[in-house]
C-alpha cells in the first residue's frame, strides 16, 4: 500500500504530517508513489500546531 | 450615521481631564513610559518603565501583571474600582518585518475566576499605543458616566471625555470612533478602539474588542481579546471606548537595535509563508477553521458539550465551506506586514435576527474556536446560525468560547432534565436548536430572561442549578466543562493526559494558550511517561508565554513550516523559527539572547502569575482540579459509544477484565484510574516547575528566577506551611 493510501485508512488527514518508512523520512512529493511493504517500520509524526 | 450626528456626539462630550505629553520616540521596542489614566479621580499620568522591569518582566503581559500587582489587594474584586484594565503590546510588538507582531495582552481581575486572567488579541490598537509614547495602557477607578479615552498620539495628549450619545455595540462604536478622530479618509488607518457591548452590561463573560481599520472594505474590523471577562470589567468602569490615533510611519516606527537582522529572518519566513502555506494549513485561504475537519477526523471535535468527538454532520462547518463564505483575494492580516494573514471575513451577510435585523454586516471570523464552541459543542451545523453567533457575540463584547461551553452546558442539562421550558421561559435548549441558542444570546444583550442567568458562566449557573432547580451537584461537576472559574477552550483531552495537565494547570484556566499538546501525546505518543508530560508541560508553556510577553502571534511558529523540519531533532519545536525569534529579540531590543533565556523570561513571569492566584486566594493544588468530562466517559452513553476503546484500556492499562461487568462498574473502574493519573502528572509538573507538592512556588525558585520581590516572597511564605 501506498504511504497516501495508509494515511487516508487510517484517517490521520493533519497536513504537516511527517512520515518515516524504515527510518528514512518520505518526502510528501512521494507519499503516493512509495511503497509500504509488510513489516516495514512507520512513524507518523504530527508537527504539533492547533489552537 | 452622517457626519452631522457624528458632530453631535462629539459636542455632547464633556472634557473631564486633559494631559499634555511630550512625544518620544520608541528606543530598541520601547516607549519607556506607561500611561496611568483613573476614572474615579480623572487622573492621568506618566509612569516610568524601568531596567529591572524590562530585565525581569521583558514586557506584554509581565508588564501588566507587574502593574496589576501594585494596583489590586488581594481582597480586590473584579468589580471594584480599584480593579485595573492592563494593555500591552511587547518589544517586538509593532513591528511589520516579521509576521505576526502586533499583539496586545490584556490583564484584570476577572469576574468568573476572581483571579487575575491574561487575554490575548490582535488589532492595531497595543503597537499604536506604544508608537503614541507608551508601553502600556492602565485603567483604575470607575467613571460616574459613560467615558471615552482618547490618546492622541500626533499631538501628545490623553483625554477623558463623559460620552453620553455613542453607541455601546462594537460594530456601531467602532465606525463612530473612525468618523470622530479621522479628520481625513487617510487618517482612519490611524484609528484603533477598545470597546465590549451591551451584552458585557449584563454578562460575566464579556470580551473586548480591538480594532483596525480595513483600508479596502472602508471599514473597522475587530479581533477579540476573549476570555476572561474582561469586557464586564471595561462595561463596570462605564468605558465605552479607548481609542489611540498615530499617524507616523509605522513601518519603521519600533526603531529596532538592527533593521537588517529582523528584516532577514522576515523575508526567510514570509518566503517560507509563500511557498508552503498553500500545501500546508492555507492559514491565507481559509485560517483557524481548517482544523474543524482535522480534529473531527482524529476524535477531538467537542460535540455536544464535549461528550463525544466528532459528528456525522460536521461536514457542513469544515474548513471547506467557510474558504467559500469568506471574502478571497484581500491579503487580510490583523496587522501591517503580517503575511499569514489568517483573518478572515464574510462579507454582505444580512442579519436575520435580533435588534440589527435586516442590516447587511461584515462578519469577523469565524475562527475554529467558535465553530467548534458554538457549533459541534452545540449540535449546531448551521454555517448561517454560526455566522449569525459570530457578529452578535461580537458586538455584545460576549466570548464566543465562554458562549459555546455555558450554552452547551445548559443543552446537556436540559436535556437530562434540569431544566425545562417553564425554568428557561419557554425555550427548548434541546442540542442542535440554533434558534434558541441566538435568542440566549440575545436575552444576553438586554440582560433579561434566562439567558442573563447563561451569562453568568457555568461555576455560577452550577450553583444556582442545585440551589433553585435541585440540580444534582456531583452530575453538574462532572459536566460543566470549566476549571478556575474559565469555560474551557474546544478540544476534547479524554484521551490525552497531557493536554488534561495542559488545561488544569494553566494559569488563567483552561485556555490552550498555553499547551496544545494533544497531538505529541495522543497520537504521535512522544510523551508516554509523566516525566516526558511533565517536561513537555513545562517546555510548551514557557515557550508559548513568551509571545505574549513580547507582542507576537504564536500562529507563525508552528502553523507553517520549513521544509526541513522533520530532519530536526526535536520537530515539534520548529527549531528554525525558534531562532527566527531569538534573531527578532536580539535585532529589536539590542540585548544578545540564547534560546534558553527565552524561555528563562517566560519562567519569571509565569511564576509571578502564579504568585499572583496565590494572592487572589487561589494558586494551590485544589484550584488545579477539573471537571471529570474532561478526563474520561461521565455517561453511560459516552462509554458505549467508545466501549471498545474504553474495555480495551481496562484490560491493558487498568488490569481489569470487562468481561461480565456492566457498564457502570466499568466507567467506576476507568475513572478511578484515570483520576489517579491526573494526579500523578500533577505532582510530576509541579517538581518539574519547582513548587512544592500544593503547587507552590518555592522561595529558592523565586529567587533563581529573580522575583524574589519582599512582598511576592511574603505571600508564599503565609501559604506554603
Amino acid at each position: 500500500m501506498a504511504v497516501d493510501s495508509l494515511l487516508k485508512t487510517i484517517k490521520f488527514t493533519f497536513p504537516m504530517i511527517v512520515v518515516s518508512v524504515n527510518g528514512k523520512v518520505v518526502p510528501r512529493s512521494e507519499f503516493g508513489t512509495t511503497t509500504i511493504e509488510d513489516n516495514d517500520e512507520v512513524k507518523v509524526l504530527h508537527l504539533v500546531a492547533g489552537g | 450615521m452622517s457626519t452631522k450626528d457624528i458632530q453631535k456626539m462629539r459636542q455632547a462630550h464633556k472634557v473631564l481631564a486633559e494631559f499634555d505629553y511630550e512625544l518620544g520616540e520608541v528606543e530598541k521596542g520601547y516607549a519607556n513610559r506607561t500611561l496611568y489614566v483613573n476614572l474615579s479621580d480623572n487622573a492621568i499620568a506618566s509612569k516610568p518603565v524601568t531596567q529591572q522591569m524590562k530585565d525581569v518582566f521583558t514586557g506584554g503581559r509581565g508588564f501588566g501583571l507587574w502593574l496589576l500587582w501594585h494596583g489590586v489587594t488581594g481582597d480586590t474584586k473584579w468589580n471594584d474600582p480599584e480593579n485595573e484594565i492592563v494593555i500591552s503590546s511587547g518589544p517586538i510588538g509593532g513591528t511589520t518585518q516579521y509576521p505576526g507582531a502586533g499583539k496586545s495582552l490584556v490583564v484584570s481581575i476577572s469576574p468568573t475566576t476572581h483571579s487575575v486572567i491574561d487575554s490575548n488579541v490582535g488589532g492595531h490598537f497595543g503597537p499604536l499605543l506604544k508608537f503614541a509614547g507608551w508601553d502600556a495602557l492602565e485603567i483604575q477607578g470607575q467613571a460616574e458616566k459613560d467615558v471615552i479615552v482618547f490618546i492622541d498620539g500626533n499631538e501628545g495628549k490623553v483625554t477623558i471625555e463623559e460620552a453620553t450619545e455613542e453607541a455601546v455595540d462594537t460594530h456601531l462604536i467602532g465606525e463612530q470612533m473612525v468618523e470622530m478622530f479621522a479628520q481625513t479618509d487617510r487618517e482612519k488607518r490611524d484609528i484603533s478602539t477598545v470597546s465590549a457591548g451591551s451584552g458585557a452590561e449584563h454578562a460575566l463573560i464579556g470580551c473586548l474588542n480591538f480594532s483596525w481599520y480595513d483600508v479596502r472594505r472602508k471599514s473597522a474590523r475587530f479581533k477579540q481579546a476573549g476570555r476572561g471577562g474582561i469586557g464586564t470589567v471595561l462595561r463596570d468602569k462605564k468605558i465605552k471606548a479607548l481609542v489611540v490615533k498615530y499617524g507616523g510611519g509605522k513601518g519603521t516606527a519600533n526603531n529596532p537595535a538592527d533593521r537588517e537582522r529582523i528584516s532577514k529572518v522576515g523575508t526567510r519566513i514570509n518566503q517560507e509563508i509563500h511557498d508552503y502555506d498553500a500545501v500546508q494549513n492555507r492559514m491565507r485561504n481559509v485560517g483557524t477553521p481548517y482544523l474543524v475537519k482535522i480534529m473531527d477526523d482524529y476524535d477531538l471535535l467537542p460535540v455536544h458539550n464535549f461528550k463525544f468527538g466528532s459528528h456525522p454532520q460536521a461536514g457542513k462547518i469544515t474548513g471547506d465551506v467557510w474558504e467559500k463564505r469568506f471574502t478571497q483575494g484581500l491579503p487580510d492580516g490583523c496587522w501591517l506586514g503580517c503575511t499569514m494573514s489568517c483573518s478572515h471575513a464574510v462579507d454582505g451577510y444580512v442579519l436575520q435576527t435580533g435588534p440589527y435585523k435586516g442590516q447587511t454586516v461584515i462578519v469577523d471570523g469565524p475562527e475554529y474556536e467558535t465553530i467548534a464552541g458554538c457549533g459541534s459543542s452545540c449540535g449546531i451545523f448551521d454555517p448561517d446560525a454560526l455566522l449569525e453567533i459570530n457578529f452578535y457575540c461580537d458586538t455584545y463584547g460576549l466570548d464566543t468560547i465562554s458562549f459555546g461551553t455555558s450554552t452547551a452546558f445548559v443543552m446537556e442539562c436540559y436535556e437530562a432534565g434540569i431544566l425545562n421550558r417553564e425554568i428557561t421561559g419557554g425555550l427548548e435548549l434541546n442540542f442542535g436548536n440554533a434558534d434558541a441558542a441566538l435568542e440566549l444570546l440575545h436575552q444576553m444583550g438586554r440582560g433579561k430572561g434566562f439567558g442573563a442567568i447563561v451569562g453568568q458562566g457555568i461555576r455560577r449557573m452550577k450553583q444556582i442549578f442545585a440551589e433553585e432547580y435541585g440540580g444534582d451537584p456531583q452530575f453538574m461537576q462532572d459536566i460543566g466543562m470549566e476549571a478556575k472559574g474559565l469555560e474551557y477552550s474546544e478540544y476534547v483531552t479524554k484521551e490525552s493526559l497531557a493536554q488534561q495537565g495542559g488545561y488544569g494547570l494553566a494559569s488563567k484556566g483552561p485556555q490552550h494558550d498555553e499547551a496544545w499538546l494533544i497531538f505529541m501525546d495522543m497520537v504521535n505518543n512522544q510523551l508516554p511517561t509523566f516525566e516526558d508530560k511533565a517536561e513537555a508541560l513545562h517546555y510548551f508553556p514557557m515557550w508559548r508565554t513568551w509571545f505574549g510577553l513580547c507582542g507576537l502571534c504564536k500562529l507563525p511558529w508552528n502553523d507553517i513550516s520549513p521544509p526541513d523540519n522533520a530532519e530536526t531533532d526535536e520537530p515539534a519545536k520548529m527549531p528554525e523559527h525558534v531562532q527566527n525569534y531569538v534573531e527578532l529579540f536580539s535585532g529589536v531590543t539590542g540585548r544578545e539572547v540564547t534560546k534558553e533565556d527565552l524561555i528563562l523570561m517566560s519562567e519569571r513571569v509565569y511564576n509571578f502569575q502564579r504568585v499572583f492566584n496565590l494572592k487572589m486566594g487561589f494558586g494551590t493544588r485544589e484550584h488545579d482540579a477539573i471537571p471529570y468530562r474532561s478526563v474520561g466517559p461521565v455517561t453511560v452513553e459516552e462509554y458505549e459509544s467508545r466501549a471498545e476503546r474504553y474495555d480495551q484500556q481496562l484490560q491493558e492499562l487498568v488490569g481489569l477484565d470487562p468481561e461480565g461487568k456492566t457498564t457502570e462498574e466499568k466507567m467506576a473502574a476507568l475513572r478511578a484510574y484515570r483520576e489517579e493519573q491526573y494526579e500523578l502528572l500533577i505532582d510530576a509538573v509541579y517538581k518539574r516547575r519547582g513548587w512544592t507538592p500544593n503547587g507552590i512556588p518555592t522561595p529558592e525558585t523565586l529567587k533563581q528566577l529573580h522575583i524574589d520581590f519582599p512582598d511576592v516572597v511574603e505571600v508564599v511564605k503565609r501559604n506554603i506551611g
